[in-house]
């Protein structure tokens, strides 16, 4: 579980393809469609009574270094991880697995953008982990999707600057 | 007759996702084994003959390139057909890997795009 700041500041061009690359997995993998307004005007509404939720961390080493965190709440994730298997019910540990999953593939498609290093990218295993990781790297694009009501957030970390998007 | 497949891959609900794709598409399935890691992959190869491997690329203790690579050096499984499923996205290492005759399907996938995969390297039709 977790607890979420807002996101400070307008949207740059890596925090648009982190949001629409983050809105087809979500869609192509959990058959939920993203709100196609910037979550961020709903996630304020959500402030004063926050839900429980799911924090799935991937970090990644290669031409950068980083990681990429989203974060879900419990109730989506069910629902997501039931839309996955294609059954009614899921486990806790379904969910978090189905979570990490989710953010594995965001983060995979999103490195990309990063652009201008050629390399392969090596992806750790995601895991329900807190926000804040052990190694230094600094937020370079942050998205608020809205799922269904719920606030969906995903946020990119990487050592260096922001780099170039594709 | 079904096919008979290997589904590797760290995450439950993925390779619950790839078997759902492939029955979605029509193949017909008959043993569906599956592994966490390469290393299990490999045991579960000593045990079991498959049509088909199905292999996700990131993974602990084995990962998918290496346990291809290994699938490759034995005599046994020099010519199984094998799909990579995964977010890889450096061409370079895609490369690498359809070298050693591997198919190549990204994540997220849809269903036809995997039957579409398995066709290619196993001949299967509907």
């Amino acid at each position: 579980m977790s607890t979420r700041s807002d996101i400070p500041g307008p949207p740059s061009a890596l925090d648009a393809v982190l949001r629409a690359t983050a809105a087809t997995v979500l869609e192509e993998l959990t058959f939920l469609l993203a709100d196609p307004d910037d979550g961020a005007s709903r996630a304020h509404e959500a402030d004063e009574d926050e839900p429980a939720c799911l924090t799935s961390v991937v970090c990644f080493t290669g031409p950068r270094t980083g990681r990429l965190e989203l974060v879900v709440p419990e109730a989506l994730a069910t629902e997501m991880a039931c839309n996955m298997l294609g059954d009614d019910a899921a486990t806790a540990a379904q969910q978090r697995d189905a979570t990490g999953e989710i953010a594995n593939i965001i983060c995979g498609n999103v490195l990309p953008a990063l652009g201008h290093v050629a390399g392969a990218y090596h992806l750790e295993v995601s895991a329900p982990a807190p926000a804040e990781h052990a190694f230094a790297a600094a937020e370079i694009a942050a998205a608020t999707l809205d799922i269904d009501g719920a606030r969906v957030d995903v946020r990119l970390f990487a050592e260096g600057d922001a780099g170039a998007v594709n | 007759m079904g096919l008979n497949v290997l589904v590797v891959d760290d995450s439950a609900v993925m390779r619950a996702m790839v078997v759902k794709s492939l029955r979605m598409c029509g193949v017909a399935l008959a043993d569906v084994h599956e592994a966490s890691d390469g290393e299990e992959a490999l045991r579960a190869l000593d045990d079991h003959w498959v049509d088909a491997a199905l292999i996700d690329i990131n993974m602990k203790r084995m990962d998918g390139e290496t346990l291809l690579r290994r699938l490759r050096a034995a005599p046994e499984t020099q010519t199984l057909p094998v799909i990579m499923v995964s977010t890889e996205s450096d061409e370079m290492r895609v490369a690498s890997l359809r070298a050693l005759g591997a198919d190549f399907v990204h994540k997220p996938f849809s269903p036809e795009e995997l039957g579409d995969a398995l066709t290619r390297v196993t001949g299967w039709t509907a």
